[in-house]
């Protein structure tokens, strides 16, 4: 059941640009957008079609919320599902309709109380039958953290075809995911990874059913929050994308903290690097790694999370220059009046010296002739820098920010059927301090 | 079984000197200042030696695959002299570039050589060492029409500035015929690995994949005898201690994607299949060969072993890492339990501090890694009695060298009489 | 949600919890069987172990379960019966357990391919075959493990492994603390065994016709892919059954993983806290509702839900068996009649399925009327015919007349009469009847005969010319009748037989003259719906409104054709 479409290899530096150009990338952000404030949501299983990172338009299910609420399309199909922001010891109520060819259902993993109705009694649970079936699920989260729904009917196939979802449920304490001290953040992130093998969606869309084999399934697509790189890069919303309202581009300054929150929604595992430093490994399924309840305790640092379907994670990054040995703000030698907050934390926090304040990069690079350079590359080595590049080269890093590539280490999965780069991939942007982040 | 090349190495060369590939231009220069702070950063009582370096080219090359097919390659080699010079030195005495002759600066015509190795040569380095990493680039020899820079992206390093980071979609890579220094103050012990991404799928799977680990400085001398002669990490009560280590690192092929890319082909990146799982570049029996393996150019290219000899009692280090670029791959010491105590370059302590309150140790006789994991585990001998163990996937079919059976992600691990 | 049948596979159980400490001996037969796969009956030659003391050709995959504590002692002594491959393929056989340590003679010295065993020396070309000493084929060799820790472990074959342990030799080794119901110090109430693997039968069929090895059609397994994903042995997928008996207090679930890939089993409405990994005690007990369990991997955790009675787990990397994907599957199906032979949609996507669906050679003759109904209350239809006053019932469902097996009234009705069938009095068994010019002859009794004073008569509902029909339209469990009137459709939906133009139901427009009526639950919830048959396209009230609605109505446009009879009911 492989396909190849075509074979091409673009240059990335030449793709990211070219896509870059058009969209005119926003300004990144670091909140997880979704459904908040709303505790009973009508949602439609229904099909919309994607639009993949190098150009494809492929067939997918997906949940629709017809309640017009911000965070999510209102009345369209969307991949993957609404966002479902809810605190601890809320309940929901999903009324969902069925406008798939199929019955269909949701299951609500780790949830603590889930009373499902519905017009068929499921293998797993209730669910609505086909042709404009409904099924309700009142759904319980007691403890915070991060979950994840999905169909519950012909599951190989519903998931695939994109009905999944996140779901996250804050603690009681403001800027902390747990009720912990250990699991305190500034900004939050939410990162849902799935796969997908086009060829069945053909097949679905193509209403050639007897001819789905789903043991013979092959992803050539991988995902960010149902989007494709570079696709990931854009903004929320972007009306070009109409049923992919997801991005995933964190930004912090130094010293700040990122609660990456990852899902694993697809058929596979991925193994998700994340470049500039270590996470540190807080949660998994929505429960604290801890002995006590209290503390973080076993808390584990990596450098790469491998995520399979159904886990959820829930880590903390930061980035804080320590130890360089070079001052990464280029600040002259005798400047000790100019360091920032963080470079004082970094003294306070690791000795004196730290910070690297003053010291100068220790290397000589190569004259500009002798490189190639990234669109998100600013000219100049030190963070909130720039410089003049050669026309054409440059261009997107509007305030000197540091990139970071997160993305699945397995580098198949940087592909987007057959095109080089693309796949499971983006950025986390280390901005300078005095950039405003929302 | 392999499509034979269509020219020989001499005539493309010809064929390149007269299209003129490598730049006339091209300038190779090699970065390694003298250390001359005055200050004593690897603990070693020596304020004079922190600095070391290493010097990388890039390029392309063959391998031998354990079935006896010829696997065209882009890879990294060890810039020196001799292939026997070690891979970290230390800077000539007032000297930040050094000449050219004392550390084997490619020239133009030596640059092009299908010198890659594979693995990438094995980096050692210290805590507290500050380590000047040049990359030369000196082209693919087989592909004339690719002018690909590379970059040299050290996995894991904290808190890395983007312009060390070896990432080109974020910051700089370095073209053909060039040279480009990266800078690394070795603050964190562990295990990382470091391979080239620039368009990492492809030159990851051709083989840009390397070995790269630091010491800790409790491996120093310095008056607490914590009972063995080395350790993973400043653990502080020698629980990571050992006395054998030995860096493992996964890779597979794709034979297709390998020919492809020699025939210039279209790459068949939707249908990559890795078919050649392997230890350090070799798969099973080769991974037990203490000897270098020659390529058919009679080349020395395969320079690293997988095998593990233990005296009785003894710890074993095994710094595991995986850069495969499709698969997952689960690697199983039956016999010998594996603790792992480090993963990620971090001790396996809370939030991977050394300080962390809990061990978070945990004994077991698989681990699983995904591309860019890293796990730092200690299989210790003790109740082994005298033998030959294995060391091997449990994804099984994976003990095969692409069509050939009993071979594949296998090695040894020999226990040995107890030292006296 | 159904049990968990597949629990019951250990066969061969060996079971010596509880008493004093034991030297265990267990008497091994590695041998060929052929495993029929349920769902697609495809035969899958397979090597699995039996106990020797048990028939030849009984052995099982997985192979007999063994529960010990850590008092005893372990001896295997395997007896290697593959000695019968076929032209070039001798294979070997040897039993290892990873994560204990064999203490036997010779234990765990590698037999080399050359056949050599030993240390290597220095032949750097030797490859190993047998992690230890080996059973040759007609062979046997003993093995021994005098120390057991408490966990669970995979006993499978040491050699050759990319190809026996793929090929079914593996089993489960279950080592308690003394006195048993208890591991790692940890007591549990309730154990249940989830040992997941998969089969490729490409290699399973080459290795069976000798067209695996050198030279062979296949050399090696780098290409396996598996087509069936099994859960103690057994096949299984999401429609089948996933749900695990717990009890309160402390459920030990053991998870193995014998396959070559990684699966994850995820845990409904419960979370596990993880005890062991390979016979290994976790340092911390971590809850968990998903987890990684790859190759060659055992774990054991421990699921407390003292409010539920099962849970359900699956692998959420959702690698299920081969099944159909349908469309859309149809709780009441359909299926035609053509003058003696029946055609069926058992599996009911609204297309004809040849082999999956049921064709009944010869049922009846030309002119019969057609009716489908639950005879015999085991909960499907099986079909009948009306011949003018006599009926026969397929009382036995298999699609044959067979004389003295199945029903037959002499009697109930005559030439003119419309059949119909339905549960007129709410018992689970259909009954028959028949409508005549706007009266209505139901078989209340379901005696197949006319009982004046006690069956069921409307004197009036409907006319000549309209078309029978009947359904549970108000979903009380009982038939209520209707007819189809040119397009129009009048339902006595309060069952009274009666015409009664308030509470009645009636669709203006769905279908016309000339086509079929058909009614069935499509959906499943318990109501009927109404539908048309019109020369072998079916058109369907998905929606239960009585109106065409486009998107959401279903059209089945090719199943049977012009002349066919069409029939509605729950095909097994």
């Amino acid at each position: 059941m492989m396909y190849i479409k075509n074979f091409r290899k673009l240059n990335s530096v030449l793709l990211l640009s070219a896509l870059l150009m058009f969209a005119g990338m926003g300004t990144g952000q670091a909140k997880i957008d979704g459904l908040e404030g709303v505790t009973t949501f009508n949602f439609t299983a229904k099909a919309g079609h994607i639009t993949t990172g190098e150009g494809n338009t492929v067939l997918f299910w997906g949940y629709a919320d017809d309640g017009g609420h911000q965070g999510s399309l209102s009345g369209q199909a969307q991949y993957p599902g609404p966002t479902i922001i809810i605190n601890a010891g809320e309940s929901i109520t999903i009324n969902l309709t069925n406008h798939l060819p199929q019955a269909t259902s949701m299951l609500f993993p780790g949830a603590d109380v889930v009373n499902a109705t519905g017009n068929i009694a499921g293998t797993l649970t209730m669910e609505a039958a086909f042709a404009n079936g409904t099924a309700q699920y009142q759904v319980t989260y007691n403890q915070p953290g991060t979950y994840t729904y999905y169909s519950g009917t012909n599951m190989d196939l519903q998931v695939e075809m994109g009905l999944v979802g996140a779901i996250v449920v804050r603690s009681g304490t403001a800027g902390q995911a747990y009720d912990s001290a250990d699991s305190s953040y500034d900004y939050e992130t939410l990162f849902l990874l799935t796969d997908m093998d086009p060829v069945i969606h053909d097949l679905v869309e193509f209403g050639r059913f007897d001819e789905i084999d789903l043991t013979k399934r092959n992803a050539v697509y991988w995902f960010i929050n149902g989007r494709n790189g570079p696709d990931t890069l854009l903004d929320p919303f972007v009306s070009w994308l109409p049923t992919q309202p997801y991005n995933s581009l964190p930004r912090i300054r130094p010293c700040e903290n990122l609660l990456l929150r990852l899902v694993g929604g697809g058929l596979d595992g991925h193994p998700f690097h994340t470049h500039g430093n270590n996470i540190n490994v807080i949660a998994k399924d929505a429960r604290l790694l801890s002995t006590d309840g209290a503390t973080a305790d076993l808390a584990f640092s990596d450098f790469t999370q491998s995520v399979y379907p159904g886990e959820t994670y829930d880590a903390l990054f930061t980035w804080t220059g320590a130890n360089m040995g070079w001052d990464y703000y280029g600040h002259a030698t005798e400047d000790v009046e100019t360091m920032t907050a963080c470079e004082q934390q970094v003294e306070a926090d690791f000795g004196p010296g730290a910070s690297s304040h003053g010291l100068p990069i220790p290397v000589t690079l190569p004259a500009i002739s002798e490189l190639t350079f990234s669109p998100f590359y600013s000219g100049s080595p030190y963070l909130g820098g720039g410089s003049f590049l050669p026309p054409g080269e440059g261009g997107f890093n509007q305030n000197g920010g540091f990139y970071y590539m997160w993305h699945s280490h397995n580098e198949k999965e940087l592909t987007n059927w057959d095109i080089f780069p693309g796949g499971m991939l983006t950025f986390l942007i280390i901005e300078p301090p005095s950039v405003t982040i929302e | 079984m392999r499509h034979h090349r269509a020219f020989s190495i001499i005539s493309i060369l010809a064929l390149l000197f007269c299209l003129g590939v490598m730049p006339a231009w091209a300038e190779f220069s090699v970065q390694c200042p003298p250390d001359v702070d005055g200050i004593d950063t690897d603990g070693d009582g020596d304020v004079n030696n922190d600095h070391v370096c290493v010097h990388l080219s890039s390029g392309d090359g063959f391998i031998k695959m354990a079935d006896g097919r010829d696997s065209y390659i882009f890879g990294f080699a060890s810039h020196r002299l001799a292939n026997s010079d070690p891979v970290v030195f230390q800077p000539e005495p007032g000297e930040s570039r050094p000449p050219a002759e004392s550390i084997g600066l490619p020239t133009s015509e030596g640059g092009l050589n299908l010198g890659a190795t594979f693995p990438a040569p094995t980096i050692e380095v210290r805590e507290g060492q500050k380590l000047y990493l040049t990359l030369s680039n000196v082209g693919m020899l087989m592909r004339p029409d690719l002018f690909d820079p590379h970059t040299v992206h050290y996995h894991g390093f904290p808190n890395v500035a983007s312009i060390f980071d070896g990432l080109p979609d974020s910051a700089i890579s370095i073209n053909m015929g060039f040279s480009l220094t990266y800078f690394y103050n070795l603050v964190e012990p562990g295990t990382f690995m470091y391979h080239c991404h620039v368009e990492a799928t492809e030159h990851m799977q051709m083989g840009m994949l390397g070995n790269i680990y630091v010491r800790p400085m409790q491996d120093l001398t310095d008056g607490t005898d914590l009972g063995y002669p080395s350790y993973a990490y400043n653990d502080g009560d020698g629980t990571t201690g050992y006395h054998v280590a030995k860096p493992l690192q996964i890779h597979s092929f794709d034979p297709n994607f390998h020919d492809a890319n020699e025939l210039v082909q279209p790459l068949p990146f939707a249908l990559m299949h890795d078919r050649y799982p392997m230890f350090n570049g070799r798969g099973y029996p080769d991974t037990l060969n203490p000897d270098n393996i020659a390529n058919q150019e009679l080349y020395e290219a395969q320079l690293m072993d997988s095998i593990i000899e233990v005296p009785q009692g003894e710890r074993v280090l095994l710094r595991l890492s995986s850069l495969a670029t499709v698969d997952f791959y689960t690697v199983a010491s039956p016999s010998i339990p594996m603790t792992v105590v480090g993963q990620g370059a971090r001790i396996l302590r809370t939030a991977g501090e050394t300080d962390g309150v809990q061990d978070l140790f945990y004994t077991t006789h698989s681990v699983t890694l995904g591309g860019g994991e890293a796990k730092d585990i200690l299989l210790d001998t003790t109740d082994i009695p005298e033998g030959t163990y294995f060391i091997y996937t449990t994804n099984l079919n994976n003990l095969s060298n692409d069509q050939e059976d009993y071979g594949g992600m296998m090695t040894e691990i020999v226990v040995q009489a107890a030292a006296l | 949600m159904k049990k968990l049948r597949t629990l019951v596979f250990s066969v061969g159980l060996v079971m010596m919890i509880a008493g004093p400490a034991l030297a265990v001996d267990v008497d091994l037969v590695a041998e060929k069987i052929n495993l029929t796969m349920p769902g697609t009956g495809e035969v899958i030659p397979m090597w699995g172990y039996r106990l020797a003391t048990d028939d030849p050709g009984t052995a099982t995959v997985p192979g007999p379960t063994i529960s010990l504590t850590t008092a005893d002692t372990l001896t295997i002594n395997l007896n290697n019966a593959l000695d019968d491959l076929g032209p070039g393929l001798v294979e070997p056989t040897s039993i290892v357990i990873p994560g204990l340590i064999a203490t036997e003679a010779g234990a765990m010295v590698p037999t080399w391919t050359d056949g050599t065993s030993g240390s290597r020396g220095g032949d750097v070309t030797k490859r190993v075959r047998s992690f230890t000493h080996e059973a040759l084929p007609g062979g046997n060799a003993t093995y021994v493990w005098d120390t057991l820790t408490p966990g669970t472990y995979l006993i499978q074959s040491g050699t050759h492994p990319a190809v026996q342990v793929q090929m079914g030799l593996y089993a489960m080794l279950k080592v308690d603390d003394v006195g048993g119901s208890s591991v790692y110090d940890t007591p549990y109430n309730n154990e249940v065994d989830m040992l997941f693997s998969e089969i490729d039968p490409v290699i399973h069929n080459a290795v069976a016709t000798g067209n695996y090895g050198p030279g062979q059609e296949i050399t090696s397994t780098i290409d396996y892919d598996p087509r069936y994903f099994l859960l103690n042995g057994v096949p299984y997928y999401d429609a089948g059954d996933l749900g695990v008996p717990v009890v309160p207090g402390d459920n030990l679930v053991r998870f193995l993983n014998a396959g070559l890939q990684t699966r994850v089993p995820q845990l409904l409405g419960a979370y596990m806290t993880l005890l062991g990994e390979d016979g290994n005690q976790v340092p911390f007990a971590k809850d968990q509702s998903s987890l990684v369990l790859p190759a060659g991997k055992t774990f054991d955790v421990i699921v407390t839900a003292d409010n539920l009675t099962e849970i359900p787990i699956y692998d959420r990397r959702l690698a299920f068996s081969p099944h159909v994907v349908q469309k859309a599957v149809l709780a009441e199906k359909f299926g035609v009649f053509r003058s003696g032979p029946w055609f069926l949609d058992a599996n009911g996507n609204g297309a004809w399925d040849p082999g999956t669906d049921a064709a009944y050679v010869n049922f009846g003759q030309t002119g019969d009327q057609t009716v489908a109904g639950d005879w015999n209350n085991d909960s499907f239809s099986q079909i009948g015919v009306f011949r003018n006053g006599p009926w026969y019932l397929d009382a036995n469902g298999n699609g044959a007349w067979d004389p003295l097996v199945d029903t037959v009234y002499a009697n109930f009705g005559q030439t003119g009469d419309q059949a119909v069938a339905g549960d007129w009095d709410g018992n689970g068994i259909d009954q028959v009847g028949v409508f005549r010019n706007g009266t209505w002859y139901l078989d209340a009794n379901g005696n197949g005969a006319w009982d004046p004073l006690i069956d069921t008569v409307y004197a009036n509902f409907g006319q000549v010319g309209d078309i029978a029909v009947a359904g549970d339209w108000d979903g009380n469990g009982i038939d209520q009748v209707g007819v189809f009137r040119n397009g129009t459709w009048y339902l006595d939906a309060n069952g009274n037989g009666a015409w009664d133009p308030d509470t009645d139901t009636v669709y203006a427009v769905f279908g016309q003259a000339g086509d079929i009526p058909v009614t069935g639950d499509w959906i499943g919830d318990g109501t009927t719906q109404i539908g048309f048959f019109r020369n072998g396209s079916w058109h369907l009230d998905m929606n239960g409104n009585g109106i065409w609605n486009a998107g959401i109505d279903v059209e089945f446009a090719n199943f049977g054709q012009a002349g066919d009879k069409p029939v509605t009911g729950n095909w097994p």
